[in-house]
C-alpha cells in the first residue's frame, strides 16, 4: 500500500475511534480471577462486576476456575505472561491460603490488586491494595444474634446446639463458625460443629438428617453458616418431628437458596449478603483507587442504605466490608427488606 | 461354568463365600462394633437414616455398576449429568408442569446415555471420554440454568421429595425397587447376559456375534436413567435445581460399587452389590459423623475402605484361580 493511500485510511480509523463514545471513555481492562460461576453467587458477583465495571468506563475480563487453585495460579500466570497492560485486578483465590503466590505474582505487576470474598490473610498485607468484600466474622455474629434474640422472644429454651458449617479449608466457614462462637460465648453450649462436604441443600440435609435423630432431646439451636443448609436443616426437623421455630432454632446468617423458610418462619432470621453487591463493591473500590490514588488505613463498613449504594466519591479504606443488614422471618419483614436500591428477593434468589 | 464367573470348574466348587456376603458380613459387623461404641447409633431412626443416606448415592452406583459389569470400567460423568438433569427437570416442571418434566428428563438422559455409549464405542476410553462428557454437562447445565436457581412449585414433586410412605422415605423405596429390579435384570433376563458376557471378554463375545456395541449403550443408558431418578428426587425434596449440584459426587458412585465387590475388569458382580456397597459406605460415614470425625478424617477413611476392599477382592481372586 503507497504512502498516499495510507494516510486517508489512517485518518478514517482515526477519526472512527474518536467519534465512539465507548472507546472515548474506555478506562481499561480489569481483570477478575475468580471461582466458576456455575455457583450461582458466583454467579451473582459478576454480574455486579460487570454493571460497575460498565458504568465506571472499565472492561471487565472475568477468568473463572473451576474451583481448582492450581487451575487459577496457572490462569494467572498466564495473564501476566500476556503482557497485557490492565488498570488492576480482582482477585477471588478458590483456596485463600494456597493462593497467596499468585496474589504476589499479581501485585509484582505493579497493577493495584483488590481482594474480594475470602478475608485476607494475615502477612499479606503488601500483596493487595485494599479488601472490598464480605466480613464473615460479623455474617457469623450477626447470625448469633438473630438466634439470641429469637431465642428471647419465643419463650424456646436455647442452651445446647450445633453448628453445621460449610467444608473444612473453606476460610469463610472458619470465619462464620469464629464470629458465631465468640458472640455466643457464656450464652449458649455449642454440642457439635460438623463440616459438610458442599453449600447446598443436598449436603446440608446428608448431615442434619444425621445429627438431629442422633442428639434428639438435646438440640435447641442449629446454625448453618447460610439459608440452603438451615432450609435443607429445617426440612431434616421436622423429618424428625421437629417443629422449626418451635421445637428447634435454626438460623443461616446468609440469605442464600430458597426464601421460603424465612418467610415461614422456619428459620428464625436472615441477613442480606448480596453476592451481585460484593462484586460491584470490588470494582467500585479498585475504580475509587484509580481515582483517588490512595488507600486509608483501617477499615470501614459500608453503610447499608435501603435505597442507594455507596458515592464513588467515598475513601477506599485498606478493609472495606460489605454489610449485613438482618431480615426478620416473616413474609412482611422480608418484602420490606432492601439494599442498595434492590429488595432482598432481587439479592437472595439469584 | 456360570455365566457370572469366568473362574475355572474347580476354583468354583472351593469358592464357598461369595463377594456380596463378605459384604454383608461386614455391614453387620459394623453395625455391631458402631452401636456399642456410639449408643445413638443402633436405632430404628438412626437406620432409617442411613437407609435414606444409602438411597440417593446407592440409585446411581445400582446405574454405574451397569457400566462396570459391562466392561466399561466406570463414568466420571455421573455427577455433572445429574445436574444438567436436575436443570432440566426444574426448568421442564416449570414450563409444562410435572408429568411433562419428568418425560422430558427421562428422555434426555436416554439421549446422553446413548451418545456416551456411542462415543466409547469410537473412542474405546470410557474414562476419557466420560470426563469429556462431564465438562459438557456441566456446561450445559450452567448455560440452560444461567448460574441461577432454578426453583419450582409443585405439590407433586414435593410429595415425591419427602414423602414416607409406611414411614420409609421415598427415596428408599426406589432404592430398593431399583436394586431388585437390577439383580433381576442382570441375572434373568437375556439383556443382562449381554452386559456380563460383554464385559467378562469382549474379544469372545465379539467373536460369538453377540453385539458388545449395544451393550455400552445400554450399560450408558441405564446408569443415565439411575442418574436422572437421583436428580428428580433431589430437586423435588428441594424444590430447586443449580449447575453445581452434585459436585464431587462422582467417587462416592464409583467407591460403593467397588466396595460391593464388583469386578473392574467386567463380566461379574450384580447391582445389588453396588446397593449393599453404598448401605456400607453410609454406615461408616454415618458413625463417623455421629463420633465428630472431621471431614478430611472421613474422606480418607472411605477411601481406605476402598483401597482395602478393592485389594481384598484381588487377592480373594488370585486365591481362587
Amino acid at each position: 500500500m503507497n504512502y498516499k493511500m495510507s494516510l486517508p485510511i489512517a485518518a478514517v480509523l482515526l477519526a472512527g475511534l474518536c467519534a465512539s463514545p465507548a472507546l472515548a471513555e474506555d478506562k481499561g481492562v480489569i481483570v477478575a480471577f475468580v471461582p466458576s460461576s456455575t455457583n450461582p453467587y458466583i454467579g451473582q458477583w459478576a454480574k455486579g462486576a460487570q454493571a460497575k465495571a460498565g458504568e465506571l468506563g472499565y472492561t471487565l475480563k472475568v477468568i473463572e476456575n473451576n474451583f481448582n487453585q492450581a487451575e487459577q495460579d496457572s490462569q494467572v500466570q498466564q495473564q501476566l505472561a500476556s503482557g497485557e497492560k490492565v488498570a488492576g485486578y480482582v482477585w477471588w483465590p478458590f483456596e485463600n491460603a494456597a493462593g497467596v503466590g499468585s496474589l504476589r505474582a499479581l501485585s509484582q505487576s505493579g497493577a493495584p490488586v483488590i481482594v474480594s470474598n475470602q478475608y485476607p490473610i494475615k502477612g499479606t498485607e503488601a500483596y493487595w491494595t485494599a479488601y472490598a468484600g464480605a466480613n464473615d466474622f460479623l455474617s457469623g455474629k450477626t447470625a448469633a444474634e438473630i438466634l439470641l434474640d429469637a431465642c428471647a422472644k419465643s419463650g424456646v429454651k436455647c442452651d445446647k446446639g450445633a453448628i453445621i458449617r460449610f467444608p473444612a479449608g473453606v476460610s469463610a466457614g472458619d470465619d462464620r463458625a469464629t464470629g458465631f462462637q465468640d458472640a455466643v460465648k457464656g450464652k449458649l453450649d455449642v454440642l457439635t460443629v460438623v463440616p459438610t462436604a458442599g453449600f447446598l441443600e443436598d449436603e446440608g440435609y446428608k448431615v442434619a438428617a444425621q445429627i438431629i435423630p442422633a442428639n434428639k432431646g438435646q438440640l435447641t439451636w442449629l446454625y448453618t453458616e447460610n439459608d440452603s443448609l438451615a432450609g435443607a436443616a429445617a426440612q431434616a426437623a421436622r423429618e424428625n418431628g421437629l417443629v422449626p421455630g418451635k421445637d428447634i432454632l435454626i438460623v443461616g446468617g446468609t440469605c442464600h437458596g430458597d426464601s421460603k423458610h424465612v418467610k415461614n418462619g422456619e428459620i428464625a432470621g436472615t441477613a442480606i449478603q448480596s453476592g451481585y453487591w460484593e462484586g460491584w463493591m470490588a470494582v467500585q473500590a479498585l475504580g475509587k483507587f484509580n481515582t483517588q490514588g490512595k488507600v486509608q488505613d483501617g477499615e470501614t463498613y459500608l453503610a447499608d442504605n435501603p435505597d442507594a449504594p455507596p458515592a464513588d466519591s467515598d475513601p477506599v479504606f485498606k478493609y472495606n466490608f460489605l454489610p449485613n443488614p438482618a431480615v426478620g422471618n416473616s413474609q412482611a419483614a422480608y418484602d420490606a427488606a432492601k439494599m442498595w436500591g434492590k429488595s432482598a428477593d432481587e439479592l437472595c434468589n439469584f | 461354568m456360570s455365566i457370572m464367573t469366568d473362574v475355572s470348574p474347580s476354583a468354583a466348587r472351593r469358592r464357598s463365600v461369595p463377594r456380596f456376603v463378605w459384604v454383608i458380613a461386614a455391614i453387620v459387623a459394623l453395625y455391631l462394633v458402631a452401636g456399642v461404641i456410639t449408643p445413638s447409633f443402633a436405632t430404628f431412626d438412626n437406620m432409617l437414616v442411613i437407609v435414606r443416606a444409602a438411597s440417593i448415592t446407592g440409585i446411581v452406583a445400582i446405574g454405574m455398576s451397569y457400566v462396570t459389569i459391562s466392561g466399561n470400567l466406570f463414568a466420571l460423568s455421573a455427577a455433572a449429568l445429574g445436574a444438567f438433569l436436575a436443570v432440566i427437570f426444574a426448568l421442564a416442571v416449570g414450563h409444562l408442569g410435572f408429568a411433562a418434566g419428568l418425560a422430558a428428563t427421562l428422555l434426555v438422559a436416554i439421549l446422553a446415555g446413548m451418545a456416551q455409549g456411542l462415543s466409547i464405542s469410537v473412542v474405546g476410553n470410557p474414562i476419557i471420554t466420560t470426563l469429556a462428557f462431564s465438562t459438557v454437562f456441566r456446561g450445559l447445565a450452567a448455560l440452560f440454568s444461567g448460574n441461577s436457581i432454578v426453583r419450582i412449585d409443585s405439590d407433586i414433586a414435593l410429595a415425591l421429595g419427602t414423602g414416607r410412605p409406611l414411614g420409609v422415605p421415598t427415596q428408599s423405596w426406589a432404592f430398593i425397587a431399583l436394586a431388585l429390579v437390577s439383580w433381576a435384570l442382570i441375572r434373568r433376563a437375556r439383556l443382562g447376559r449381554l452386559l456380563v458376557l460383554s464385559g467378562a471378554n469382549p474379544q469372545t463375545a465379539i467373536a460369538s456375534g453377540l453385539n458388545v456395541r449395544l451393550a455400552t449403550v445400554v450399560a450408558f443408558v441405564a446408569l443415565s436413567v439411575g442418574v436422572a431418578i437421583m436428580a428428580v428426587f433431589t430437586v423435588s425434596q428441594f424444590s430447586q435445581a443449580k449447575a453445581d449440584l452434585f459436585a464431587g459426587y462422582d467417587f462416592d458412585y464409583i467407591a460403593a460399587v467397588l466396595v460391593g465387590g464388583i469386578a473392574l475388569r467386567g463380566g461379574q458382580g450384580s447391582p445389588l452389590q453396588a446397593a449393599l456397597g453404598a448401605i456400607l459406605i453410609a454406615l461408616l460415614q454415618n458413625f463417623m459423623l455421629l463420633n465428630g470425625f472431621t471431614a478430611g478424617l472421613r474422606m480418607t477413611v472411605v477411601g481406605g475402605l476402598v483401597l482395602l476392599a478393592t485389594g481384598a477382592f484381588h487377592l480373594l481372586q488370585r486365591r481362587l484361580r
